[in-house]
């Protein structure tokens, strides 16, 4: 028994010097990216700078052009969307970018699907787990599950499900994120949608998260009268969300927030020149939304202005 | 709790620890003490199911182990050890139609409908009335060997079936001290079934749901690809387990008999049966093919015994038609397996190839049953034969996917080599040459931090913890 004993400890320590050093390694290299998704990350937690920011998922990247945005509101406007990620990765984000910069508007786009609903594909939490210097990491990791701060002891864990997606991006020069044709984040789609396409369907839970709805209640809560919610137009109005979207409307009442919900959005919905596909706008329809927005952004803070006055 | 949890990863040691530490004549008591505890942790209400399996399986084995024991005794017994597990195998689909939202709450990927582990110890404590009315095995256990066998840790909450040939003697005879060589071979069980599991199953499992829940959205070639992977998915689940709970056993000084016998490199699906889900596949032989007249009678006969043994196979899993047609669909399977001639075709590499291939391609497509229910198993289907090339692919421009597909490809190698490496070179796996175990040390070393590097943490429970 002492010699299985000895050999479990020395697989202990072998696994505990292996995790050091490779966590090391891991922690430089992330924090010095500058291309794919950690370099865009980085860029937005360490620099970004901008008096307008947009956070959200795939429609907050593909929807939103920062420079339509400026030229409507005369303000820097930044995309700080991230693909397939959840309002988790999104708290943090601002948490992490506002704990450098306050920026004089934040928009996020609210996708029921990844914001509201329990769905637990949309709950990645590999990005937080990266962000070492965020403040609210831990509890962020806790409130999901209790076990994430035994399993953070370990310091190459944090790097968990995202080093092929890291490597890859940091040796691909084709990467959406580092195109020349994007524009200070957001990323531009140029297919155009058959006139009959037919919705994805959606399996997953339609229920809400309360997890999920606590950190929307805590983002307005913290950054109230610095935050607009939108939720943007799919090809057609999805009315599997109108129960997610009178929650958030719900919520956003209480707290005295403004939410817009987009989905009938007339000036695209319904419209396959401006989609490229059924959920995402191309580089047309998005100029055409952002211009809708930034209409919305600039009342609302004209409205600010005055009542600041 | 279960084998992939944080609360398993603590408590495993602790019991181990105490097991040994226990003189032997209350070893099985900690046991059974340990394995209550561990089965009844996600929902204490599980305790009166096992309790009745107990009562009523100890009663039938005092009742058939009596000299004037008849096959009835046998067949009140069984059919009373049986009854919970068919009275929610036949209530389960009428929750599932009107009454949804008591399906799935608590554990995710836990049926609450579906108790935790009942069709496998239902049929192990079928197996020990059987066998002792036939006097295969220990007539008169006590009743903490009894329970325990039934109720057995590594095994309880979703097998591999013990047989009590081979679980009851080990239970009820004297084991010995701790058993150094038996505890190295569990521990890299242990590692390899968790490696198996969430570095690669369930890998695997997030390609799989976001083509097979979407199909109408792909393409032919691609809904094909996910149903192959959703073989190996299921493969690395189940093995994964497989792998988990025998090396928990070897830990406590039992050997439990293989459960996989690397399946997916057998010629036809006649050898893959024999090398998948072993255990219920030998119940399913000696207690239902065997009884019904087994290969020793007619062609037309046994390909009938053959087309029975399937159905129920299918049935066990859930009273479910898209369950029978996988059942069936695998049972003709085997029925044109017992046609062709296999023997000649394996010294024939190319056709020994082809015939491989076309067989997991087969039952690939079968495992579109499997995974779901009939309406959308024929979705799959129809996409599958009809859609050709119009359609989406999942390699798309997202680096995210690129990068799942190659961490998919990564963990299929790995285990794939393993397999390869068991099936043709056992002498240098196995081998005891201090070079070979220090390579196998530092090999599982690194598959634990592959496991943190690439694991899917909390992604959800065994597939099989569903039956």
């Amino acid at each position: 028994m002492k010699k299985f004993f000895t050999i479990i400890v020395c697989g202990l320590l072998a696994i505990i010097a292996l995790d050091q050093i490779a966590g090391r390694v891991l922690d430089k290299l992330y924090h010095n990216a500058t291309t794919g998704y950690q370099g865009r990350l980085n860029r937005i937690v360490h620099d970004g700078e901008a008096s307008v920011v947009i956070i959200g998922s795939s429609w907050a990247v593909h929807h939103y052009v920062p420079q339509v945005i400026s030229h409507s509101t005369g303000l820097t406007a930044m995309n700080c969307g991230f693909e397939a990620q959840g309002i988790t990765t999104n708290y943090a984000i601002v948490r992490m970018l506002t704990e450098r910069h306050r920026p004089e508007l934040i928009v996020c786009d609210l996708n029921p699907h990844y914001d509201v609903n329990a769905n637990p594909g949309t709950e990645s939490y590999a990005r937080v787990r990266t962000l070492t210097s965020l403040t609210c990491r831990d509890s962020l990791l806790q409130a999901r599950d209790p076990w994430e701060k035994l399993r953070m002891l370990s310091r190459i864990f944090p790097y968990n499900s995202s080093l092929l997606e890291f490597a890859m991006s940091s040796f691909s020069t084709g990467s959406p994120y580092d195109s020349p044709g994007q524009d200070n984040g957001y990323i531009p789609q140029h297919h155009t949608i058959k006139a009959d396409a037919q919705a994805p369907r959606i399996h997953e839970a339609k229920t809400p998260s309360t997890i999920k709805l606590n950190l929307l209640a805590d983002l307005m809560t913290r950054y109230k009268g610095r935050i607009i919610f939108f939720t943007s137009p799919s090809f057609r109005v999805r009315h599997e969300f109108d129960a997610a979207c009178k929650q958030i409307e719900h919520i956003a009442r209480q707290h005295g927030v403004p939410y817009f919900d987009m989905r009938n959005d007339t000036t695209v919905t319904g419209k396959p020149e401006l989609w490229d596909d059924y959920d995402h706008l191309n580089d047309t329809g998005a100029r055409l939304y952002s211009a809708h927005v930034a209409h919305i952004i600039t009342r609302y803070l004209a409205l600010k202005n005055e009542r600041e006055l | 709790m279960s084998f992939v949890s944080v609360y398993f990863i603590l408590f495993l040691p602790i019991l181990c620890i105490a097991y040994w530490m226990c003189p032997e004549r209350w070893r099985n008591v900690l046991l059974l003490a340990a394995s209550v505890f561990f089965y009844m942790l996600p929902r204490p209400a599980y305790g009166v199911l096992l309790l009745w399996v107990w009562a009523t399986s100890y009663v039938a084995v005092r009742a058939v182990a009596a000299p004037k024991a008849s096959p009835t005794h046998v067949w009140i017994g069984s059919a009373m050890v049986l009854l919970p597990m068919l009275l929610f195998k036949f209530t389960a689909p009428v929750v599932d139609n009107f009454f949804p939202q008591l399906l799935s709450h608590g554990i995710p990927g836990v049926n609450v409908v579906f108790p935790l582990g009942l069709s496998c110890y239902s049929l192990q404590a079928v197996s020990l009335i059987i066998d002792v009315y036939k006097r295969r095995t220990v007539r008169d256990p006590s009743l903490i060997n009894h329970a325990l066998f039934v109720s057995f840790l590594p095994t309880v909450t979703s097998g591999p079936i013990q047989h009590s040939t081979h679980l009851m003697w080990q239970i009820s005879g004297k084991r010995g001290g701790f058993d150094y060589d038996l505890a190295i071979t569990g521990t890299k069980r242990l590692i390899w079934g968790l490696f198996m599991k969430v570095a690669v199953a369930d890998r695997f499992g997030i390609y799989v749901d976001s083509v097979l829940d979407h199909s109408e959205h792909y393409n032919s070639p691609t809904v094909l690809i996910a149903l192959l992977c959703y073989t190996v998915q299921i493969y690395c689940d189940f093995a994964g387990y497989s792998h988990m709970a025998i090396g928990t056993a070897n830990l406590l000084g039992y050997k439990l008999p293989e459960n996989f016998k690397r399946p997916l490199l057998s010629m036809g699906l006649k050898e893959l049966w024999t090398r998948w889900h072993i255990s219920l596949g030998s119940w399913l032989r000696d207690y239902v093919y065997i009884p019904l007249g087994g290969s020793r009678c007619s062609k037309a006969r046994m390909c009938l015994n053959l087309l029975v043994t399937f159905a129920l196979s299918g049935m066990w899993h859930g009273v479910r038609l898209s369950y029978l047609c996988w059942g069936l669909g695998n049972g003709l399977m085997v029925v044109l397996d017992h046609f062709l001639p296999l023997e000649r075709w394996r010294r024939m590499l190319p056709v020994r190839i082809a015939w491989s291939l076309t067989s997991i391609i087969a039952q690939s497509v079968l495992w579109a049953f499997f995974r779901t229910d009939i309406d959308q198993s024929i979705d799959i289907l129809a996409v599958l034969l009809t859609r050709g090339f119009d359609g989406g692919w999942i390699i798309t421009d997202s680096l995210h996917t690129r990068a799942t597909l190659v961490a998919m490809a990564a963990g299929a190698a790995i285990v794939a080599s393993r397999d390869i490496g068991q099936q043709y070179f056992p002498q240098v796996l196995n081998s005891q040459h201090r070079v070979c175990k220090a390579a196998s040390f530092a090999t599982h070393v690194i598959l634990v931090v592959l496991v943190l590097l690439f694991g899917v943490m909390g992604s959800g429970q065994f597939i099989y913890l569903r039956f």
